[in-house]
């Protein structure tokens, strides 16, 4: 017999997991490999019970818990736990723990091209392309998931776009013409 | 087309979840996936044994890192006190960079300062906006917002360490103690990885932050740990 949802708590958290799970699995997912993700979502939702009173009605709910999941896969990735710190340990000697999406996706190589170039950004700057272009939030909503203002988010965003071109061009330089760049080729 | 717009249309290409709706996956219902949570006040509970967990650690060890720094600083003022101009010169650079830490984490700003060349460079820092600070003095202008350096028992734990030649990669956490509170209660703190620092004749001559400087660990923190949860 499925338990009923009763309490105010339990009718809202009962309405932002059953509209908002799919968003929010999808968000670790893109950044976790399977298992972990499941451990990250289960994090997210486990936080988001706790302070369900403070969450915000509406739309604005999904950006909640989208901070959440930001700070929850933060932590995840270099939190207190020796199992982390071993995890670092191992990123320094270039073992990788977060798989990287490249290795996650069979992908044809131009697009593994460009996620290879987006794996190489600095980890905020990787964040916040993919919170652009994969969780397809405006600026408005970056900020405030990353909780920094619209125009720290507009200069991070832009920062990161011209580093892709630049490590791309990098890439590219010696084995690409001029007419192949504005054709887009790889 | 040009090459930005491509790259970015790539990525959205390459996304691996373009629509969360289409996965195909088991997933409990909102009702029974609230069967699986204990109740929020078991919850809180075991969130702040968590914290206790924490404050029991981090009571323990700042005071053995004191006890250390006390050491090493000792040995430095004793080194010092011999006639040479630049007794840090021979220190290593981790040594030159555990150094450096017990000095930031006394609030002691000008001994700071002190450890870095006249032309060395600061990539990076969280307070800069431009990215980077040449000289001591940009050095200054910054370190003096940092609040580790007003005494009030925050303070960097350096938590990896690995040396190659003259350059030191580290990772560290940054706790915030606040100078009003409890200096055993961590009231937030923020990490950062793959941090580097370039050490030359005992001096700093580079030191680049790593990257998620910003102050996650505390918004973190202060998420989980918000009076009245």
């Amino acid at each position: 017999m499925e338990p009923s949802v009763s309490s105010q708590a339990e009718s809202t958290f009962a309405a932002l997991y059953g509209r908002y799970e799919p968003q929010i699995y999808a968000y670790c997912r893109r950044r976790f490999a399977a298992e972990v993700a499941e451990d990250v979502l289960a994090d997210v939702f486990l936080t988001a019970w706790q302070k369900i009173d403070s969450a915000p009605a509406g739309e604005d709910s999904l950006r909640w818990l989208y901070r959440i999941a930001y700070l929850t896969a933060s932590n995840h990735r270099r939190g207190f736990t020796r199992r982390n710190r071993l995890v670092a340990k191992l990123e320094l000697t270039g073992i990788k723990f977060e798989p990287s999406v490249v290795d996650q996706v069979v992908v044809r190589d131009e697009i593994r091209n460009a996620l290879t170039l987006l794996d190489g950004l600095r980890p905020a700057e990787r964040e916040i392309i993919r919170l652009s272009v994969w969780e397809r939030l405006s600026i408005k909503e970056i900020s405030d998931v990353l909780s920094i203002s619209p125009e720290a988010a507009t200069q991070r965003l832009h920062r990161a776009r011209k580093h892709l071109v630049r490590d791309y061009e990098r890439k590219n330089r010696k084995r690409l013409s001029p007419a192949a760049l504005e054709g887009g080729e790889w | 087309m040009s090459v930005e717009d491509r790259v970015i249309a790539l990525i959205d290409e390459g996304n691996p979840i373009p629509d969360p709706n289409d996965l195909d996956r088991d997933r409990l219902d909102a009702a029974a996936y609230l069967a699986t949570l204990e109740p929020r006040s078991s919850a809180v509970t075991q969130v702040d044994t968590r914290r206790e967990d924490q404050k029991a650690k981090r009571t323990y060890w700042p005071w053995l890192t004191a006890a250390m720094v006390i050491v090493l600083v000792g040995l430095a003022v004793v080194l010092a006190n011999q006639g040479d101009d630049n007794p840090a010169a021979d220190a290593s650079p981790e040594e030159v960079l555990v150094d450096y830490t017990a000095v930031r984490n006394s609030g002691d700003i000008d001994g700071v300062i002190e450890f870095y060349a006249e032309d060395a460079v600061v990539e990076n820092h969280p307070l800069d906006d431009d990215g980077i600070a040449n000289g001591t003095a940009e050095i200054r202008a910054l370190e003096e917002q940092v609040p580790g350096h007003q005494g009030s028992g925050d303070g960097i734990e350096i938590i990896d360490m690995v040396v190659s030649g003259n350059t030191v990669t580290f990772d560290y956490m940054f706790f915030q103690r606040g100078a009003e509170a409890d200096s055993s209660v961590i009231q937030g703190c923020l990490g950062a990885r793959d941090n580097q620092v370039t050490v030359e004749d005992g001096k700093i001559t580079l030191y680049v932050w790593g990257p998620d400087s910003e102050i996650l660990c505390l918004d973190w923190l202060d998420s989980v740990f918000a009076p009245g949860t």
